[in-house]
């Protein structure tokens, strides 16, 4: 009885300590899943993805941050003929494109003062976009700078401490340039922040 | 000391780095290879029935002086190669004759070894030692090779037609295939990995079919 008790105020308590968190500090593991012309060019989903964020909360429920990230998409594509126009190539493709993306983000957040606080957001900034394409000997690269918008949507659990665990949504959405396309993709997140 | 542990620590990262970012490369020598193949629009190859290829390949090594002749592949892998470029043309429906014989059209085969060749710098010069006759250059009509830099372990065949020489009386490639890939193995590997490699320049370009 007496554990339980303790149990439960702590509970409280992490809820009041996360309510006077006024700056917040995420690490989060992310998956890739390319949408669009990225996915017109690697078909796989990506296992390899970081983002760090940060939050300055305004009050209860509104946020301003900034995220940063990078993730890695990749493809093998077997041996085979590519064509175009009256030219002919084969051989095997290793096709990459790494994403470093930076945005300032605003969050609404949801349920003021339960420990568990859905949330969403918008963010708007610019996506690295080295695209590279290995074929034999000869690597083809591109690399442009895009103008990003980045919703997100997500969820943070507060644990005892007063740090949090955080599922995540965030769709990235880079506008085409002269050198590339539109490239996007959603990402899937995992992430442990804490505050101060 | 400390230098060396820093720059130690930068290269970890540095190769850490670049791993992660490029996860997977080719881990055997045949992920290499490359066929490259471009061939002219504005000929019609129905036109064309007989060629003649050279009993050897010529190893592009840079300028040659005026009457100094090229090197050549070693016969171990010259007789493979030409062997498989007459398989191929045969099979493609066209009559061999000889160089002497007024071909319609000949395929040149090249070697580049150790260094980076530029196919217009290449041209027709290198082959004035086997056709007397020869000293003309050589234009792409209807089509830019964009894969003009050859690098080392290229196997280049072009097939050019002599007789139809342009205003400028250079001469016109109606096809070229460019093998590219390491040397590296065993001579039965090397072989192996040349000779599948000219069978797909060819199984690529149908349009050659007689």
């Amino acid at each position: 009885m007496i554990r339980k008790t303790i149990f439960i105020s702590l509970l409280a308590a992490s809820a009041l300590l996360a309510k006077a968190q006024e700056n917040i500090y995420m690490f989060e593991y992310s998956m890739g899943f390319p949408t669009g012309d990225l996915r017109d060019y690697i078909d796989e989903p990506s296992f390899r993805g970081f983002n760090f964020g940060y939050r300055y909360m305004l009050d209860e429920n509104r946020a301003l941050g900034l995220d940063i990230g990078w993730q890695t998409f990749y493809e093998k594509k077997d041996y085979a003929t590519y064509t175009d126009g009256t030219s002919s190539i084969t051989g095997i493709q290793y096709r990459y494109t790494n994403a470093f993306t930076a945005s300032l983000q605003i969050d609404q957040v949801f349920n003021e003062g339960s420990d568990i606080r859905p949330f969403i957001g918008l963010g708007a900034g610019t996506s690295y976009m080295r695209r590279t394409l290995d074929m034999g000997l000869y690597r083809l690269e591109r690399d442009p700078w895009q103008f990003m918008l980045q919703p997100e949507a997500g969820v943070s659990l507060y644990t005892t401490n007063g740090n949090l665990v955080m599922l995540t949504f965030n769709y990235y959405w880079g506008f085409a340039t002269k050198q590339l396309d539109a490239q996007s993709f959603l990402a899937v997140g995992l992430a442990y922040a804490f505050g101060d | 000391m400390s230098s060396l542990l820093r720059n130690t620590f930068s290269m970890l990262i540095g190769t850490a780095l670049f791993s992660s970012c490029y996860p997977d490369q080719p881990d055997n020598i045949e992920a290499y290879d490359l066929v490259y193949t471009n061939y002219s629009p504005t000929y019609d190859f129905k036109e064309f029935n007989t060629y003649a290829v050279p009993d050897s390949v010529v190893i592009i090594t840079g300028d040659l002086a005026e009457g100094e002749q090229p090197s050549k592949v070693s016969a171990l892998y010259g007789d493979q190669i030409v062997g498989r470029i007459r398989e191929n043309m045969d099979r493609l429906g066209w009559t061999e004759v000889a160089a002497t014989e007024n071909p319609d059209v000949l395929v040149l085969p090249a070697a580049v070894k150790t260094l980076n060749v530029d196919a217009y710098y290449y041209g027709g010069g290198y082959w004035g030692w086997y056709y007397p006759y020869y000293g003309y250059g050589w234009y792409y009509p209807g089509y830019y090779p964009t894969y003009t830099s050859y690098t080392t372990g290229s196997l280049i065949l072009t097939m050019i037609a002599p007789n139809d020489l342009s205003p400028t009386e250079n001469q016109p490639v109606l096809w070229v295939g460019v093998l590219n890939g390491l040397l590296e193995g065993s001579n039965a590997s090397i072989i192996s990995r040349m000779t599948a490699n000219i069978d797909q320049a060819f199984k690529q370009s149908e349009y050659l079919k007689q």
